[in-house]
């Protein structure tokens, strides 16, 4: 017989059973639902952790820091608290920075790391960053308050009061969080304004180093909302001007630097020049990248195991089914049989009827699959409203059509054992019904 | 021209043989209307399914012309059956779940017939046993007589050499069964098929030329019908 027509006779038995078929293509549709939105849902968490790794920063740039065993950054800002002349926290709290640097590790780099990494083949501009560390400010009762984490100015940082988000800072200009009012004796965010506070940074050194301190007077010119942005509580705003000024004057400290790579030279090449010798410890958004696409491909891996072992079950299900059809079947086996139908022509019925059941099943699923990732900006808005951007599911055509076909071999797979059953038949006895 | 030689046939029942059949011999010349008739237990199905190759004897030769179908392997015979042979069976066997056209097609599909000419060999078919009206019904739609007629256009639609047909009226009443036997026995004289039918039916028997009667597996006797009466 023709393929064609052992395939044409297979859909037509098949839609003689209608029920029997649906339900036994159910079950498989509920893996390959299962499995096309694990790849969506992957692909979307793909392309959102992409959209953020370029909205953070450029591919071709590596950051180098120094070498450490390891990096220390504080993590949580609470209000300020009084210090000693030694910078110890006269009230401390638990989970306040200590001022004194003793237990730190944290290494700076220096102009001349910026030089040696300027020679570097491959490279083609090196630019500094900086991390500012404030130790304190001075109350109006002429105590030192601990101070935290400055940044130079930054669009993000919610200014609740005085001067607004485009503000450009000029030298000698700050802006300080809402709960800095207290210690500086005054009683709102107005009366912050054009107020005078003397800082004083320190650098971060190694255990057997001592830090160095300087101070510097700010007039505030803004205030941030004490619960602070993305960095967390306590930030202070200075200009860029200052913090430079501060950080290669002063402090003499380079957090880390900017590596552009040169066009058309190998990226990791330059990455691993840098990092030989464990001077400096080197980081690009595509490591990022990486680390965050393996995070999805594990949970996507975990979700297509999931709908896989639903398929592995379905797969009985099919087997079952098309052993039913064959003891119901017998005397049309026997009579095609007996027409002179060969043996693998009646094997090949019963597999193309198993790979359709498969095929129903893939395609089912996938529609279903499909219409649910039409509504991602729905989803994804009601899940998280704030990530703008996000699309939580994207529909993989070329996957979703690799798992319809792989499908369809399961299904001739599982249809193996009833199809040799149906092959084996003698036609007498099939006849017979015996 | 169909000679059968000698043919012997033990089935093996727990340790006990029983002989189907034993030594059976005779001829059947080409467009002959040939039964075997005998009792239920006689053998007489046992010998129409050596003689149609979808059974082995133990001993003996079937001769369709120069062609000896007991030295042909399993592929070789589907291939044989499929192209010289048809059957017609007691219950029919028309498949329920497709239409007239799709049963009486069935032939066609397994010897890969050219689809462009199928349609008008199909059609005809149904036409010639008057079914053709109802093409597109399905067989589980049709009454007991009609279903049997559609068992005679799936088995001429490809103008079989040898049609066999066991007890073809079994699950008819005496007036259907005569419209089908007459309706068989024209479409076989037709196109010259040599039709084989295996009864117990003898006022059926009779009007076939030859009559072959199997008793306890052996040829009891040949005689004319009422044909050559």
């Amino acid at each position: 017989m023709r393929r064609l027509d052992i395939v044409n006779r297979a859909v037509r038995n098949l839609k003689q059973a209608r029920i029997r078929t649906i339900l036994t293509s159910l079950a498989i549709s509920i893996g390959a639902f299962t499995i096309c939105l694990s790849f969506a849902l992957g692909n979307g968490a793909r392309d959102y952790v992409t959209k953020i790794v370029r909205e953070r920063g450029v591919s071709d740039v590596i950051t180098v820091f120094p070498y450490s065993d390891s990096y220390n950054s504080p993590a949580s800002y609470p209000p300020p608290s009084k210090i000693d002349e030694n910078g110890h926290e006269l009230e401390p709290t638990s989970t306040s920075h200590n001022a004194d640097n003793s237990s730190s590790d944290v290494k700076f780099l220096t102009k001349e790391d910026g030089e040696k990494l300027k020679e570097i083949d491959g490279v083609e501009n090196v630019e500094p960053t900086y991390s500012l560390q404030g130790r304190s400010f001075t109350g109006v009762d002429g105590a030192q308050y601990a101070t935290r984490s400055y940044i130079a100015e930054d669009r993000s940082m919610p200014l609740v009061y005085g001067v607004n988000q485009d503000h450009v800072f000029q030298a000698g200009e700050i802006a300080v969080p809402e709960n800095y009012i207290e210690p500086l004796g005054v009683k709102s965010n107005e009366e912050l304004i054009n107020k005078k506070i003397t800082v004083t940074f320190e650098s971060w050194l190694d255990k057997s180093e001592k830090a160095v301190n300087y101070s510097r007077e700010f007039t505030i010119v803004g205030v941030v909302n004490k619960t602070g942005g993305w960095l967390g509580t306590g930030i202070v705003i200075i200009s860029k001007a200052d913090e430079k000024d501060i950080c290669e004057n002063a402090l003499c400290q380079v957090a880390s630097y900017s590596v552009k790579v040169k066009n058309g030279v190998d990226f990791n090449e330059v990455k691993n020049k840098i990092q030989s010798g464990n001077q400096y410890f080197a980081q690009s958004m595509q490591d990022h990248h990486q680390e965050l696409f393996e995070a999805v491909n594990v949970g996507e891996t975990g979700l297509v195991l999931f709908g896989l072992l639903i398929i592995l079950a379905s797969i009985f299900g099919i087997i079952n089914t098309q052993y039913i059809s064959v003891l119901e079947r017998k005397r049309q086996i026997g009579m095609m049989k007996a027409l002179g139908v060969r043996s693998k022509d009646v094997s090949k019925l019963f597999r193309y009827e198993a790979c359709a059941i498969g095929f129903f099943g893939a395609m089912f699923g996938s529609v279903l699959a499909f219409i649910l990732t039409l509504f991602s900006p729905q989803i994804s808005n009601a899940i998280a409203p704030t990530r703008d951007g996000l699309s939580l599911f994207v529909f993989d055509f070329p996957k979703t059509l690799l798992l319809i076909l792989s499908l369809m071999v399961v299904g001739i797979l599982a249809g193996y054992f009833p199809a040799r059953k149906a092959s084996k038949l003698n036609p007498i006895d099939a006849l017979r019904d015996i | 021209m169909i000679k059968v030689v000698d043919i012997v046939k033990t089935y093996s029942q727990k340790k006990n043989p029983v002989e189907a059949l034993k030594n059976v011999t005779f001829d059947i010349s080409t467009g002959q209307k040939v039964a075997i008739v005998g009792k239920s237990g006689s053998g007489k199905s046992t010998l129409m399914h050596i003689m149609s190759g979808l059974d082995v004897a133990d001993s003996g030769e079937i001769w369709y012309d120069d062609k000896n179908i007991l030295n042909l392997d399993k592929l070789q015979a589907d291939k044989f059956r499929s192209l010289e042979m048809s059957f017609i069976f007691q219950n029919f066997y028309v498949d329920d779940t497709e239409t007239c056209y799709n049963n009486v097609s069935l032939p066609l599909e397994i010897i890969k017939y050219d689809k462009k000419k199928q349609d008008k060999l199909v059609s005809d078919a149904l036409d010639s046993v008057g079914l053709l009206g109802k093409r597109q019904q399905k067989a589980s739609e049709l009454s007991g007589g009609e279903r049997q007629r559609l068992a005679i256009a799936r088995a001429i639609v490809r103008k079989p050499k040898v049609l066999f047909a066991d007890e073809p009226t079994g699950n008819l009443d005496t007036e259907n069964g005569n419209k089908i036997i007459t309706l068989l026995f024209r479409q076989c004289e037709k196109y010259n098929t040599t039709l084989i039918i295996v009864t117990h039916d003898i006022e059926l028997a009779t009007r076939c030329d030859k009559l072959i009667y199997i008793k306890d597996g052996q040829v009891e006797k040949i005689t004319d019908g009422v044909n050559n009466a």
